[in-house]
C-alpha cells in the first residue's frame, strides 16, 4: 500500500486520535503528496481536535503548495478555516509574499483584509508592500486594517501618509486607527495638524481622546497643560489612566513645580470623587513632584490616614518625593502608627534611602 | 453599572469600542479571542457581549455557540460586529445565536444605541 | 512602563507564551523588563516591544523574558487554589464517572514532574479525599526528561522549603521525618506514584499514554515554541478519557494553545476538559 493510500485510510478512520496522528505524522514526514488529502479532509472533518492537528501539520510542512491551499481556504464559507488559514499564512513568511500580492489584486474586500491580517505579524520589509497597497484600497475596512498593521511597524517614513489620511477622512473608526498609528511615528508637526483639526479639548471625542492626549503630551508646548485641564470632565473620569499618563509626560518634559490654584482644585476634586484607588495612588505619588505647590505637604499628610492602604502608599511616595526635611519628619512620625506591612515597608525603604543608614 | 464584554483580536478596534461604550456609562471588559472571552464571561459578570467573527483560535460563531450552550448565559444579548457584510454572514450569525449583526466600521452613536436597546436602557 | 506599553507587551506575551497577566502586574512586569532593557543596552520600552514583535525570530528574547516572569521554584501544594478545584469538584466527578463505567480505576499524569513534589502532592490529595482509596486502582504517572530530577523524585525525600505549604494534618500522616530536617513521603502514599523518563516532544512515546482522568503539566509548556506546545497539548487530549481534565499553570491559557478542550466553571474555578 502506498503511503498516500495509508494516509487517506487513516484520515478516514472512525477514531479521531488515529486521524489526528495521521495528520501529525504527515506533518513530520513533510511529504508534498500529503498536502491535498490533508486539505481535503479539513473540509469535511467535524472534530476540532483533528482539524487543529491538520493545521499544525500543514504549518510544519515547507512546500510552497501549502500557501496555495491556504489562500484558497481564505474564501471558505467556514470561519474557522478562514481564520486558521490566516494563521497558517503568517507562518510562511517571505516565501508567501509574492503569491499573496498576486491574490490581493484579484480578490474581494473580505479576503483582501484577511491577507493583510496574515502578513501583519511577518517580520521584515516585504510584507509592507502589501500593507501599503491596502492603504489606498477602495474598501474602508481594508484601509483600516492596513493602517493598524502599518502603525504597529513604527515606520517614521509613513508619517506623512498617515497625516494625509487624518486630513482626508471622516470615518470615526478609521480616524481612531490612524491617530493610534500616529502616536508611534508622529512629531510636533503631527500635533499641530491634530490641534487644528480638534481645537477644543472639551469636545474631544471619547474614542479619539486618549490618542490626542498622548500626542499632545509628547509634542505639545507647555500651554497644552491648560488644554489637558480643559478636557471634558466625563472623558477625564473615564480615561483617567490616559489622562494621568499625559500629565506625567508633560511634567517630565517641562518640569513645572506647581499647578495653578484652579488646576489643582480640579485635580483635587477628581481625587476626592474617585473610587479608583489605583488612580488615587498615582495622583498622590505624582503630587510629590509639585515641590512649590502651596500647602502640598499638609495635603499629602492628610491622606496618610486614608482607610485604603494603596492610597496611603501613594501618599508616602508623594511625601518622600518632596525630599524636604519636613517631609522626612512627617514620614518618621507616621511610621509608628502605620499598621499595613506593605506601607510600612515603603516607609522604611524611603527613610533608609534618605539617610543612607539602617533604621533601628 | 452594567458590563459589556468586547471580544476582538484587533487592539485598535477593542480600544475604539471600549472608549465608546465606557463613555456611555458602562463598565467594559475586553478579550482578544473567543477563548479569552469565554473565560472572562464565565468568571465575571457581563450583561452583554460584543464580538468579532474572524479571530484566531476560537472564531466568533464557535464562541457564540458555546455561550448559548452554557445554561447561565443562554439569554445574554450578543451583538456581532464584523467586516463581512453579506446576507449569508448575517444569517449565520443569527443561526449561531446572536441577537444583532452590525457591519464595521461602526459609528459611535449607532453602537451606543444598539447596546442600550439590547440592554433595555433608555436611549 | 505605562499602561499602554504594558497592554501591548501583555498581548504579545499572551500570543507567544500563552500567559495571562492582570492589570495589577504592571509594576512586576516593569521591573523585569528593566532588566532585559539593561541586558540588551536599550532604554525604551517601546523599542523592546518592537524587538520582541518583529526582530525576535527564534524566540530567544521572549524566552529570556519568560525566565524572568515565571517562577521555577517547585514545592509541594503549589498553586493551592487549582488543587482545591481538583479536590472539590473535578476529582468527585471523575470518581463518579469511573464508578458508572464499572471500573474503580483512576489515573493521573504529572507531566514534567521534576523532583516529584507535584505527583506526591496529588497522591496525598487522593488519599485524603478518597476514603475508600484502598479499594481503587490508583495510579499517578510522573514523567520528566531530566534524569537527575527523576532520581530525586524516586528518593522521595524533601527539605523544609519543599514541604512548607503542606497542611499540618496532612504532613503528620504522609511525611515521615528523616535526618535532621528532612521528610520522606510515607510509603503508603508514595506507592501511588510511578516515576518514568519521558520526553514530551517524543511523539511516539507520548501516544502510548492513554486512559487518564487528569493531566497536570504546570509551568512546563512556556518553554516550548508555539507549534511544539500545540503538539504536546494534542497528545494530552489524546491521553485523556472523555470528560478528563487538563491542568496547566494558573496563568497559562489552555484555550490559547488548543480550542479542542472545553472550558467549564466549577465553583470559583475555570477548568478545561475533554468533551464527553
Amino acid at each position: 500500500m502506498s503511503s498516500q493510500t495509508s494516509l487517506e485510510l487513516r484520515l478516514a478512520d472512525q477514531d479521531e486520535s488515529v486521524r489526528a496522528f495521521a495528520a501529525e505524522d504527515a506533518g513530520f514526514d513533510n511529504n508534498v503528496e500529503a498536502i491535498e488529502p490533508l486539505v481535503a479532509r479539513l473540509r469535511v472533518e467535524t472534530s476540532r481536535f483533528v482539524r487543529d492537528a491538520i493545521f499544525t501539520a500543514l504549518a510544519r510542512m515547507t512546500h510552497a503548495t501549502v500557501v496555495d491551499h491556504a489562500v484558497q481556504l481564505l474564501e471558505s464559507d467556514d470561519a474557522f478555516l478562514r481564520n486558521e488559514a490566516v494563521t497558517l499564512l503568517r507562518t510562511r513568511g517571505q516565501d508567501a509574499i509574492e503569491r499573496l500580492i498576486e491574490t490581493f489584486r484579484q480578490t474581494d474586500a473580505d479576503v483582501r483584509k484577511f491577507l493583510l491580517d496574515a502578513v501583519s505579524g511577518m517580520p521584515g520589509q516585504h510584507p509592507e508592500g502589501l500593507l501599503l497597497l491596502g492603504l489606498e484600497d477602495p474598501d474602508i475596512n481594508v484601509r483600516i486594517a492596513a493602517i493598524e498593521h502599518l502603525g504597529t511597524r513604527v515606520r517614521p517614513e509613513l508619517k506623512e501618509q498617515f497625516e494625509t489620511v487624518l486630513l482626508r477622512e471622516d470615518d470615526p473608526m478609521l480616524l481612531s486607527t490612524v491617530l493610534t498609528a500616529l502616536e508611534e511615528v508622529g512629531d510636533a508637526e503631527t500635533w499641530s495638524i491634530v490641534e487644528q483639526r480638534y481645537p477644543n479639548p472639551s469636545e474631544y471625542l471619547p474614542f479619539l481622546a486618549p490618542q490626542i492626549l498622548r500626542l499632545m503630551a509628547k509634542w505639545g508646548s507647555y500651554d497644552c497643560l491648560g488644554k489637558l485641564f480643559a478636557v471634558n470632565v466625563k472623558i477625564r473620569a473615564s480615561r483617567m489612566g490616559d489622562w494621568l499618563d499625559s500629565l506625567e509626560t508633560l511634567h517630565d518634559r517641562f518640569r513645572f513645580r506647581t499647578l495653578s490654584a484652579e488646576q489643582f482644585g480640579t485635580i483635587w476634586a477628581e481625587y476626592e470623587g474617585s473610587s479608583n484607588t489605583l488612580s488615587q495612588y498615582r495622583l498622590l505619588r505624582w503630587f510629590g513632584r509639585l515641590e512649590d505647590q502651596p500647602d502640598i505637604l499638609n495635603i499629602l499628610t492628610s491622606q496618610l490616614l486614608h482607610e485604603n492602604s494603596t492610597v496611603r502608599k501613594g501618599a508616602v511616595l508623594g511625601i518622600a518625593k518632596l525630599g524636604t526635611a519636613a517631609a522626612r519628619g512627617t514620614l518618621l512620625s507616621h511610621l509608628p502608627i502605620e499598621s499595613d506591612p506593605e506601607v510600612r515597608a515603603i516607609l522604611t525603604d524611603n527613610l533608609a534611602e534618605e539617610s543612607g543608614a539602617q533604621l533601628a | 453599572m452594567k458590563t459589556v464584554l468586547i471580544v476582538d483580536d484587533s487592539r485598535t478596534t477593542r480600544n475604539y469600542h471600549a472608549a465608546i461604550i465606557s463613555s456611555a456609562g458602562y463598565q467594559v471588559l475586553t478579550a482578544t479571542d473567543g477563548a479569552d472571552g469565554l473565560e472572562k464571561l464565565l468568571m465575571g459578570s457581563c450583561d452583554l457581549v460584543l464580538t468579532d467573527i474572524n479571530m484566531e483560535g476560537m472564531d466568533g460563531y464557535s464562541f457564540i455557540r458555546q455561550i448559548r450552550a452554557d445554561s447561565s448565559h443562554r439569554e445574554i444579548p450578543i451583538i456581532i460586529v464584523s467586516t463581512e457584510s453579506q446576507t449569508k454572514d448575517q444569517s449565520k450569525g443569527y443561526a449561531a445565536g446572536a441577537n444583532l449583526y452590525v457591519v464595521k466600521p461602526t459609528q459611535p452613536d449607532s453602537l451606543v444605541s444598539y447596546v442600550k436597546m439590547m440592554l433595555g436602557d433608555p436611549q | 512602563m505605562n499602561a499602554r506599553q504594558f497592554d501591548a507587551l501583555r498581548d504579545l506575551i499572551y500570543k507567544t507564551l500563552g500567559l495571562h497577566y492582570e492589570d495589577s502586574k504592571l509594576d512586576f512586569m516593569d521591573k523585569r523588563v528593566e532588566k532585559r532593557l539593561s541586558a540588551l543596552g536599550m532604554d525604551k520600552v517601546d523599542d523592546y516591544v518592537f524587538h520582541l514583535r518583529f526582530l525576535d525570530n527564534d524566540g530567544v528574547e521572549m524566552q529570556a523574558l519568560a525566565n524572568l516572569i515565571t517562577t521555577n521554584e517547585t514545592y509541594m501544594f503549589r498553586e493551592f487554589d487549582q488543587l482545591q478545584a481538583f479536590a472539590d469538584h473535578c476529582l468527585p466527578e471523575a470518581i463518579e464517572r469511573r464508578e458508572q463505567s464499572g471500573r474503580r480505576r483512576l489515573r493521573i499524569w504529572s507531566a514534567g514532574c521534576s523532583s516529584g513534589e507535584e505527583p506526591y502532592t496529588l497522591a496525598i490529595v487522593l488519599r485524603e479525599i478518597m476514603h475508600d482509596a484502598d479499594e481503587w486502582d490508583l495510579q499517578i504517572v510522573a514523567t520528566d526528561i531530566d534524569e537527575v530530577r527523576l532520581e530525586m523524585a524516586r528518593r522521595a525525600v524533601y527539605g523544609p522549603y519543599a514541604v512548607r505549604e503542606v497542611p499540618d494534618d496532612y504532613a503528620a500522616k504522609h511525611l515521615v521525618p528523616v535526618g535532621r530536617d528532612e521528610f520522606k513521603i510515607h510509603p503508603d502514599t508514595a506507592k501511588l506514584v510511578e516515576i518514568r523518563h519521558l520526553n514530551l516532544s517524543s511523539r511516539h512515546e507520548m501516544r502510548t499514554l492513554r486512559d487518564f482522568d487528569f493531566v497536570f503539566c504546570r509551568n512546563v509548556l512556556i518553554y516550548f515554541d508555539d507549534v511544539s506546545r500545540k503538539t504536546v497539548v494534542d497528545h494530552f487530549y489524546n491521553s485523556l478519557n472523555p470528560g478528563g481534565f487538563l491542568y496547566l499553570g494558573h496563568s497559562e491559557s489552555v484555550s490559547r494553545i488548543s480550542a479542542a478542550f472545553k472550558i467549564r466553571r466549577l465553583g470559583a474555578h475555570l477548568v478545561y476538559c475533554k468533551e464527553n
